[in-house]
Order: C-alpha cells, then sequence, then structure tokens
C-alpha cells in the first residue's frame, strides 16, 4: 500500500522528469559502450566524467575558465556602466535623447557579432578584443531599462521630493536612484545571459584561449571527450554565474521584493 | 516632469534634430578619416564605404550572401516556431508533462547556444543543414518558455467561464488558452529573432562557404576593408528591417491586445 501511495506521487512532482534526465544518461551510456551509436561521436558519459575530472586536475582547463571569468566580468561591467550612464543621462534629460535618438536606434539592432572582424583590425586578437565586443553587446539592454526606469519614475514621488524642499541632486539620489532600480538590475540580469553567450562567440571566432577557443579546438582535433567536457563547464559557468546574480538581486532589491508580495 | 508636445511642429523638429546629428555624426566620421587620424586603412570614408555598398548590393554580391543567410535563418527559425511553440502549449496545460520536461529544459537552458556548434560540427559537417540545425536550438528556448509561460498563466477566470459555457478541452484550447497566451508567444517569437540572426551569422563565421557573415569575416581577413564596412552596414540594414517588419505583423496580429492593454490602464 505505501509502495502505491508513493507512485502515485511521482507522476505529480518534478521528480519524474529527474528520472528521464537519469533514463537518457544511462542510455548515452549503455549505447555507446555497446557500440549502437559511434563511440568517437558519443563517448559514454563515464569517460567524459573522468576527462573532466582529468582537465581540471591538469589545470588547463581552470586556466582557460579563469580567462573566461576575466573577460566576461570586465565586458559586463563595461556594457553596464556604459548603459546605465547614457541611459540615466537620456531618461533623465529626455532633450539629449531626442539628439540621439536616430543615431542608438540605428546602431542598437547591429548584431555585436558583426562587429568582431571590425574589432579585430583595430584592437587585435586578445582579451580588450573580448571585452569590447562584450561591452558593446552589454550596453544595450541596460541602456533601455535604465532609460525606461529614470523616464517611468512615479510623479507622485516627484511632487513629493519637490514637497519636501529637495534640490536637484537630492531628488536623483534619494528618489529616481533607488526608484529605477528594479529596472536597472532586469536589464543586468538579461545583459549577462548575452555576456556569457557573447564571450563564448568571440572566443570561437577570434581568440587563442578561454573556454569557446578551447571547444573549437578540441573539437577540430577530434578530442571528443574534452569537448563534451568543456561545453559542461560552460552550462555549469552560465549557471552558476546567473545564480549568484539572483542572489546579489534578492540582497540588494530586498525591499523590492517585499513591496511586490505586499501589492494585493 | 515633462509635458510631451503634441504640436505638430516641435515634433518634427525633434524628429528633425536627431536625424541631424545623426547627419552631424556620419561627416564627423567622414572627417577624421580623411584627414588621417585615424589609419585610412581600418578606417575608410564613409562615402566610399556606402559606394562600395551600393556597388556590391547592385552587382549581386552582397545581396546573394544575404540571400544564403536569409534562407538558412528563416528555415531554422520556423521549424522551431512549428514544434518548439506546440511543445510549449503542452507543457503548459498539462501538468504531467510539465512535471515531465521541465528538469530537462532546466538543464539545457543555461547552456549557450554558441556552446552547441562543435558538437553539431563534428556530426553534421560544415553544411546547411548544421547551421539550420543550429538556429532551431538556439531559437527554441525562448519560444519554448514563453509558449510555456503563456499556457500556464491564463487566468483562471477564463478557464472557469469556457468550462461553465460546456467548452470540451479541445475547444478550451482553441478558444481561451490559445487567444489569451498569445501576447506571451509573440514576445517569445520577438526574443528569439535576434538570436537566430546572430546564430547564423555565428555558424557562418566558423564553418562556411556563404553567406554575410562568412563574407565579412573573410573581406577583413584579406583587408578589404571597404567591402567589409559594406557586409557590416548591410547587416546592421538587415536586422533593423526585420525588427521592423516583426513590429508590423505583432501589432496587426495582436491588434486586440494592444488596444486592451491602453484601456486597462
Amino acid at each position: 500500500m505505501i509502495f502505491r501511495f508513493k507512485f502515485k506521487q511521482l507522476g505529480r512532482s518534478r521528480f519524474i522528469g529527474v528520472i528521464l534526465i537519469a533514463v537518457l544518461f544511462a542510455g548515452w551510456e549503455t549505447m555507446s559502450r555497446l557500440s549502437i551509436v559511434d563511440a568517437n561521436y558519443f563517448p559514454p558519459v563515464s569517460a567524459i566524467g573522468m576527462v573532466l575530472y582529468k582537465l581540471s586536475v591538469s589545470f588547463e582547463i581552470i586556466g582557460h575558465l579563469l580567462t573566461t571569468l576575466k573577460r566576461v566580468t570586465l565586458g559586463f561591467l563595461l556594457g553596464a556602466s556604459i548603459g546605465y550612464s547614457l541611459g540615466f543621462f537620456c531618461g533623465y534629460l529626455p532633450r539629449i535623447y531626442s539628439f540621439l535618438e536616430l543615431s542608438i536606434e540605428f546602431l542598437r539592432p547591429m548584431p555585436s557579432i558583426a562587429l568582431i572582424p571590425v574589432g579585430i583590425l583595430f584592437l587585435g586578437l586578445g582579451d580588450k578584443l573580448n571585452v569590447a565586443i562584450i561591452g558593446w553587446a552589454c550596453c544595450w539592454p541596460v541602456f533601455i531599462n535604465t532609460m525606461d526606469g529614470v523616464r517611468s519614475t512615479d510623479s507622485i514621488l516627484m511632487n513629493t521630493a519637490r514637497t519636501f524642499g529637495l534640490n536637484r541632486m537630492q531628488t536623483v539620489r534619494k528618489v529616481i536612484v533607488p526608484y529605477s532600480l528594479p529596472f536597472v538590475f532586469t536589464g543586468l540580469r538579461v545583459s549577462l545571459g548575452i555576456a556569457v553567450a557573447v564571450v563564448v562567440i568571440t572566443e570561437m571566432v577570434a581568440s587563442g584561449s578561454g573556454l569557446g577557443f578551447f571547444i573549437i579546438s578540441t573539437s577540430v582535433s577530434f578530442r571528443v571527450s574534452e569537448m563534451y567536457a568543456g561545453i559542461i563547464v560552460i552550462g555549469v559557468f552560465g549557471y552558476l554565474l546567473n545564480r549568484m546574480f539572483l542572489a546579489a538581486h534578492r540582497y540588494i532589491l530586498k525591499w523590492h521584493i517585499g513591496f511586490l508580495c505586499l501589492k494585493p | 516632469m515633462k509635458i510631451e508636445s503634441l504640436n505638430a511642429v516641435s515634433r518634427f523638429s525633434r524628429q528633425f534634430e536627431s536625424f541631424f546629428f545623426f547627419i552631424l555624426l556620419t561627416l564627423t566620421a567622414e572627417g577624421v578619416s580623411r584627414s588621417g587620424l585615424v589609419s585610412e586603412l581600418y578606417f575608410p570614408p564613409v562615402s566610399k564605404s556606402i559606394t562600395t555598398f551600393f556597388d556590391l548590393t547592385i552587382s549581386g554580391v552582397l545581396s546573394g550572401e544575404v540571400l544564403h543567410t536569409f534562407s538558412r535563418m528563416a528555415c531554422g527559425y520556423f521549424l522551431a516556431v512549428c514544434t518548439m511553440v506546440p511543445f510549449g502549449i503542452i507543457l503548459g496545460i498539462s501538468r504531467r508533462a510539465y512535471n515531465l520536461f521541465d528538469p530537462l529544459i532546466e538543464f539545457l537552458r543555461p547552456l549557450p547556444p554558441p556552446a552547441i556548434i562543435p558538437v553539431v560540427m563534428l556530426f553534421l559537417g560544415i553544411g546547411n543543414s548544421m547551421k539550420i540545425f543550429v538556429i532551431y536550438f538556439a531559437c527554441s528556448f525562448p519560444m519554448l518558455i514563453n509558449a510555456m509561460d503563456g499556457a500556464r498563466s491564463v487566468h483562471p477566470l477564463l478557464l472557469d467561464t469556457g468550462r461553465s459555457f460546456g467548452l470540451n478541452r479541445r475547444q478550451l484550447i482553441r478558444k481561451v488558452i490559445l487567444p489569451s497566451a498569445s501576447p506571451q508567444i509573440m514576445s517569445g517569437l520577438r526574443t528569439s529573432l535576434p538570436i537566430s540572426l546572430i546564430v547564423a551569422i555565428l555558424s557562418e563565421m566558423i564553418g562556411s562557404v556563404n553567406g554575410i557573415g562568412h563574407y565579412i569575416l573573410r573581406m577583413q581577413r584579406t583587408f578589404n576593408i571597404p567591402e567589409m564596412y559594406a557586409g557590416v552596414i548591410m547587416l546592421g540594414i538587415v536586422g533593423y528591417c526585420l525588427n521592423k517588419v516583426f513590429l508590423v505583423l505583432d501589432n496587426t496580429l495582436l491588434i486586440w491586445h494592444s488596444g486592451w492593454k491602453r484601456s486597462s490602464n
């Protein structure tokens, strides 16, 4: 009777999805070991695990990981700061935005990847290229969200600030910046995802180091297990960055999340 | 804080301001290039890039490459729409299907689409199928997640109303869930459009013999710099046009939604 009860609960929880993943892994392992699929293309999962361990111990992949991490951090910070400043000015002083609107609307849809060859001309094939391209790709979501946040500052709040006699600087510091912060964080989260994708792209196309370069080079030299290991590392890397960002988001915007929960 | 002036003259002059600034920027770039401040090899005058652009487009070189890229992108994109949107709706409706597939989706989601390219290159070589598959994979996740969210967040009041009208499950899906989820689905389609463009260009840069991504990279490597800039300009125009076309489609198909949003605020 207890067994039957558990069985019914299985379909209702997400545990069955985990079972699906386990089944897929087991299927991969058996098919690879029995050579149903070509083991050159589909090394058994355990081999990938072993290779992952070997690589991490030999510091080969750790070096690439640190390079990628450095590029992502620098590029993200560059793009976010440019996007935030530009967005803030355009939101606070709509006159400036009316000048810049057409130029920005032309530059914004330009995919960052198309600018890689241009960047190679000016910046060579190194860290600077990566950081610049990631910065370009990251600044647009932050720009739009910041501008949106600053522009939509509640007029009640602005009037209250005026009633209290705050001057311009104080209004900006005490009213506009905190109010627009949730919007900015939405933009930051989007551009973090973009940064991770763009760093892999740039490393694949124009770099001699980093995780993107690692998986391309292992792929063309047919070190297939290493390639899969690298892909797993990239996935985990992106996941962990996202998690860290969410934790920072929850910490910094405690008040906003509480406010959202209180709303009827 | 500010009052948007509805006066037609001031609106026109505002648009004119930004156009004027854009022209100013272009002229500055031309001046910087011609005066030799930046090496003219790296930064040819804007006029040269634009004339090269028109030459290449009219002679069919650029347009041919864009056609290759665009056809691959369209294949991958529409494949993703046809498979992922129904799948996402099913996942949104059926609790059991959601429980079954959600951990797998959460497992695959943080993987950036470019990371998939080497694997696919192993299996499918560097032909069209590789690119279409990569574009398909890259587009899938935004569409899937948005379709799933849209189907899940149908207002329970609407569902109950449908049920009290005696609709069976299929009619409920067609008349209540699909229309209610369509703004969210459109949002997913709109998100995956630039992703498909980027992944298409990337897959061409890595392994291809035609297509505009490959063209730009090839021009850079052979130091045909004005041609390279012409390609970049073409890419910017393609991206801009895709955005505009999608906006028009969005407004036509979901015209009820924008009106409803405005009236409910």
